[in-house]
């Protein structure tokens, strides 16, 4: 605080620095506002410049939406729409954590079988009535509490402290045994996600070992446990509503359009404070009515799915399924809390400024260490949370939860959205706006009744063009910047 | 009334069996520009990194505004009101200017960021700076040239009222015309009253905008001139051989790294 | 700047107008088509048809304003354009030279300066290097220049640019203004620079809204820059404002220009260094740090002693109603100027018949010759555009 003063004072003592004509003409451009057409421009000169954020993955969206409705007459039904959003949540939620990874320019390609790992957990305590101990057999158990110990020690050692206390959490569930509650397991779950995420991170961070080599280790080691806690050919069920409802449930009429207003009036209050805000202080500011109408749109856009989704969607007349699904709201709270950390906190700032320049981060006195140990606490949690939703979905675990495909279309999702590979260039909705194309031509090729093998070969030539719009897109923009 | 607003006595550096600086003394002077020059390999980057506590010293005393200090890394430099301008590596690309300004600074109303009152900060520093840098504080850094992210990177020691800025080359990547307007603004730091260091190794640069001029000579501080009294012929001399005239070490030849 | 007289065509009384509209916006910066039209007197139709006509030819833009006022359409606001008209401004000071490239509303694009030592101080080796730099920069911002000002601390004739004598460079008889002329190729104009900072006042400083004015500034030297009645104080020639060289200690220290006891040889900047316990020739950072850094303000009291005496004699022959001080002494502490001023007031009769001269310093502090230098260039400039 003292330097802030000091620097207002300092300004004001020698006049020099305060030529009052000097604030109007050196940056004249930031004290008018922009009108609409100039905004627009604007926009365009810098997707022109290379920076294309989530733009081309929004067009394949709707592409693709019109692709899929003309050819099938399934796709666009209620129920599919349902379902889609279902069956993408999972790869988004992780794709999600994995944004923070492929931010520092890192990658973790263990974040599927470890998210295999806290659904095996999960389910053994469910299964067990919280007898951890008896579920995985003596050896296995003191393994697992010494790894738990090891997480706490390591969190500590580099003063990540949410980390530390998860690991600690998951310890303490692990040695009591509580009986089983889908709440505590899913708590269990996100929290061994966590002390994973700090043996991962401080192996990269301290020991120095590229993510690449460490998280490809942890990748067969994870899916190996997740083998071990299951057993070959054995599947763990989940009988549980909460859990299952994660996963399958819906909102009720009331509470959809309660979800509708609070999204909604959230974003267009804190859109509109910052907006109003910066006009206030004669700062340059998007024209109001682009603000408006950028919110009006995701409005009357978020009105219609809401309508849509508290339709009745059943295919038969015996029952009533209607409301906005769980996961909406669970992906919501996700990715607000997220945005809200990358965007509005020093520790999201240093994020960026670490997977920028990681030496001028470092010059800049900021840990580069803890930053990169930490970005795989956030990793491994998000997977953990991406696991009870895909146990959920299916009602149970089986030896390869997790392995396969699932973290590949994690880091396609992110990457599709627009996340770059290089690091320093990403946000979170990336990570939504990819989840959706992926469960979109996951579904669609589904309906169309595709084999499995064009539904593979679509997916990677989707994921080889987003990441050569990415690299095409640096390149412009670094022969914009000549 | 002109106490040395940093001192260096006896300043000692080895990496490994390599000793780079030998018994380094170093005054600097607020409102005064001291140019250190010398060969490649003579130690002026290493001083610099020692002095922003990027490197740990083996032995020796810093002195700031006359009181023993310890630094440790670049907080504590910062925190007396050291800045470093590197030649490079300095900002991150991806970040405007503002939060380059700001980074690892970073203003907070409630633990968030106040972007607004940071924004304002940047934008009154780089006008102050009369320098017409880009047309709004929220450019990337990516699209500046690097003249430009030069500026922004002195602007900072502004910003933050610092009161001493080493520069390391700060000029090394970029042409003529830049050169000079970084230079210009180099001079103008110092006309406030603050104490600048600048590494160079270009005469001309040297001699149009410092004060006075150190010359280190495989890491011993040949000679501490003032850039009136002594012509550029001197200077390399003191930077090639170590000693000119009167000037320099006693026995250069026996000086070894 | 006549008004226009009955008979005159139409197309020159556009024109007039024109000029008015651009010195306007040159000086005050962006302003309203509105508040244009109110303080230049034309309806908004006359305005209007003048601002689309610059906008055309690039001079000026038209935006939104960030702060509106009130409900309705806001008025547009007209930016002068900085790239329309750039001039170079150079200020040859006693231990450097500055320069910059300035463009319409007074925008400085980019800058350079270098010291002068010995050698480098020769009018030669001066200009070489502004042709040289002035190369380099028109190259960087890819600007065209269209004038040339430069503000010399000596005896300067207007009409052509000669230097007669500027003592601290050690130059006299240089045909500065010819010389830059040919290998510049543009018009320059040379100007006295306390005279320089004085305009820049008027201009774009403390002084802008009073039309009797004195800048008096202290590098190496002292000099003054008198504007009465809006207009600037020459005396035949152009040579004027060597205030420094007033004596007000008959017998004290010697001058170079031969007398005992200037003005100068107390309130400079050598007598500034001898009062704050620093060598003679400080470079001028190691001054202001001091000035800064002061513990004690006694030891400047003898300073401000003469320098309120030397004020006192200049409110009593001249009148102003303010006095700007600049360059180093922008570095004073506010309350030596502040009881500088208090006594200035008691002393002189003149200042107390105004109902008190005003004692500032300056807001552009070490620029303000340099601006002046581009408002000279600019004159003729904004004629022509």
């Amino acid at each position: 605080m003292s330097s802030e003063e000091a620097s207002m004072t300092n300004t004001t003592e020698t006049p020099a620095q305060d030529t009052p004509q000097g604030a109007i003409s050196d940056f004249g451009i930031d004290t008018t506002s922009q009108s609409t057409g100039e905004a627009v421009r604007d926009y365009w000169a810098r997707v022109r410049g290379g920076e294309l954020g989530s733009l081309p993955a929004l067009l394949g969206l709707v592409v693709l939406l019109i692709v899929f409705s003309s050819l099938s007459d399934t796709f666009f039904t209620l129920g599919n729409l349902a379902n889609l959003l279902q069956q993408g949540a999972s790869i988004t939620i992780i794709a999600m954590g994995l944004v923070f990874v492929l931010l520092l320019g890192e990658i973790d390609l263990s974040a599927g079988t470890a998210s295999g790992v806290t659904a095996s957990v999960m389910a053994l305590h469910l299964i067990h009535n919280g007898n951890l101990l008896g579920g995985m057999g003596d050896t296995v158990f003191y393994v697992f509490c010494g790894l738990l110990v090891l997480a706490i020690v390591l969190a500590v050692l580099m003063k990540i402290w949410a980390g530390a206390a998860l690991s600690a959490v998951a310890l303490v569930i692990a040695a009591i045994g509580i009986p089983a509650n889908a709440w505590l397991e899913m708590l269990l779950a996100v929290c061994v996600g966590a002390a994973i995420g700090c043996v991962t991170g401080f192996l990269v961070a301290k020991v120095g070992i590229p993510s690449f080599v460490v998280t490809l280790a942890l990748f067969l080691v994870w899916g190996g446990v997740v083998l071990q806690l299951i057993g070959q050919g054995g599947t763990l069920g989940l009988r549980d509503d909460t859990i299952f409802n994660v996963a399958n449930g819906n909102l009720d009429f009331l509470g959809s359009w309660a979800l509708f207003v609070i999204a909604i009036g959230g974003y267009a209050a804190v859109v509109l404070t910052r907006h109003f805000s910066r006009l206030r202080k004669g700062l340059v500011a998007q024209p109001t009515t682009l603000v408006l109408a950028k919110i009006g749109a995701l409005a009357v856009l978020a009105a219609v799915i809401t309508y849509a989704l508290s339709l009745n969607r059943a295919q038969s007349n015996l029952v009533v399924i209607q409301g906005v699904p769980y996961v909406v709201p669970l992906v919501l709270v996700l990715l607000v809390i997220g945005t809200f950390v990358l965007d509005r906190t020093s520790y999201g700032r240093h994020i960026y400024a670490v997977g920028g320049n990681k030496e001028a981060a470092r010059r800049a006195g900021i840990n580069v260490e803890r930053i990169r140990m930490s970005v795989f606490v956030i990793a491994s949690s998000a997977a953990a949370i991406g696991a009870i939703v895909y146990s959920s979905k299916v009602g149970s675990v089986d030896p390869n939860a997790g392995g396969g495909n699932t973290l590949l279309l994690s880091v396609g999702a992110a990457v599709i959205g627009g996340t770059s590979l290089f690091g320093g260039k990403g946000r979170l909705r990336d990570a939504v706006i990819g989840g959706a194309v992926l469960a979109i031509i996951q579904n669609g090729m589904g309906l169309l009744r595709q084999p499995a093998a064009v539904v593979f070969i679509v997916t990677g030539l989707v994921l080889l063009l987003a990441a050569s719009v990415d690299a095409l897109s640096r390149r412009r923009a670094a022969n914009a910047a000549r | 009334m002109s106490e040395p607003i940093l001192e260096l006595r006896g300043i000692n550096k080895s990496f490994g069996p390599v000793h780079v600086l030998h018994d380094i003394d170093l005054t600097v002077n607020p409102g005064e520009v001291t140019a250190l020059v010398g060969d490649n390999g003579a130690g002026k980057s290493t001083l610099v990194k020692c002095i922003a506590g990027i490197h740990p010293t083996d032995s020796g005393e810093v002195l700031f505004e006359g009181q023993p200090v310890h630094i440790k890394g670049p907080r504590d430099a910062a925190a007396l009101g050291i800045e470093v301008v590197y030649q490079d590596l300095a900002l991150a690309d991806n970040l405007d200017i503002v939060q380059n300004m700001f980074l690892g600074r970073e203003r907070t109303k409630a633990g968030l960021l106040d972007e607004t009152d940071m924004e304002q900060a940047a934008r009154k520093t780089l006008a102050s700076l009369s320098v017409r840098t880009v047309k709004s504080v929220r450019t990337q850094v990516s699209s500046l040239s690097g003249g430009q992210r030069q500026t922004v990177a002195i602007a900072k020691a502004v910003l933050w009222n610092s009161k001493v800025v080493l520069l390391d080359e700060p000029t090394a990547a970029l042409g003529v015309a830049q050169t000079r307007q970084v230079l210009d603004l180099v001079r103008r730091l110092a006309e406030q009253g603050l104490g600048v260091v600048l590494i160079s190794h270009n005469m001309n640069d040297v001699f149009e905008v410092a004060d006075r001029i150190a010359c280190l000579y495989l890491g011993r501080m040949a000679a501490v001139v003032g850039s009136k009294d002594v012509t550029h012929g001197q200077v390399v001399e003191l930077i090639t051989a170590g000693r000119s005239g009167d000037l320099g070490i006693a026995r250069p030849e026996a000086a070894t790294i | 700047m006549t008004g226009p007289t009955s008979g005159t065509r139409p197309d020159e009384i556009r024109r007039h107008n024109r000029t008015a509209l651009l010195r306007r916006l040159h000086v005050d910066g962006p302003s309203t088509r509105a508040s244009l039209a109110a303080e230049l007197g034309l309806n908004r139709s006359t305005i209007k048809a003048l601002v689309d006509g610059l906008a055309e030819a690039g001079v000026v833009a038209e935006r939104v304003p960030a702060q509106r006022s009130g409900a309705g359409r806001p008025s547009l606001l007209v930016l002068p354009q900085p790239h329309a008209a750039v001039v170079i401004a150079i200020d040859v000071r006693v231990e450097q030279v500055a320069m910059g490239f300035v463009g319409l509303g007074g925008e400085i694009l980019g800058r350079d300066s270098w010291n002068l030592h010995h050698r480098t101080r020769d009018p030669g080796e001066v200009i070489t290097h502004i042709v040289e730099s002035a190369r380099l920069m028109a190259d960087d911002l890819d600007v065209t220049a269209v004038g040339v000002g430069v503000s010399v601390p000596g005896v300067v004739r207007r009409s052509d640019g000669q230097v007669h004598e500027a003592p601290n460079l050690h130059w006299s008889g240089v045909a500065l203004g010819k010389r830059l002329e040919a290998v510049l190729k543009l018009p320059v104009q040379v100007g006295n620079d306390a005279e320089l900072g004085a305009l820049a006042e008027h201009v774009r400083g403390a002084a802008q809204s009073s039309s009797d004015m004195v800048y008096i500034s202290a590098d190496v030297g002292v000099g003054g820059g008198v504007i009465l009645s809006g207009q600037p104080l020459r005396g035949a020639g152009g040579y004027v404002g060597e205030l420094g060289h007033m004596v007000v200690r008959p017998g004290g220290r010697r001058c170079y220009c031969g007398c005992e006891g200037c003005w100068e040889t107390e309130v400079g900047e050598p007598a500034l260094c001898r009062a704050l316990g620093l060598p003679d020739d400080a470079p001028r950072g190691a001054v202001v740090a001091a000035l800064r850094a002061l513990d004690d303000p006694s030891v400047l009291n003898e300073f401000a002693d003469w320098l309120a005496l030397g004020l006192a004699n200049i409110v009593n022959v001249l009148g102003p109603e303010l006095v700007v001080l600049g360059d180093l002494y922008t570095a004073l502490p506010a309350s030596l100027v502040d009881s500088v001023g208090t006594v200035v007031q008691q002393r002189s009769l003149v200042s107390r018949a105004v109902g008190g001269t005003q004692i500032v310093t300056s807001p552009l502090g070490r620029d303000a010759k340099l601006i002046g230098a581009a408002e000279l260039a600019f004159e003729p400039v904004l004629d022509a555009l």
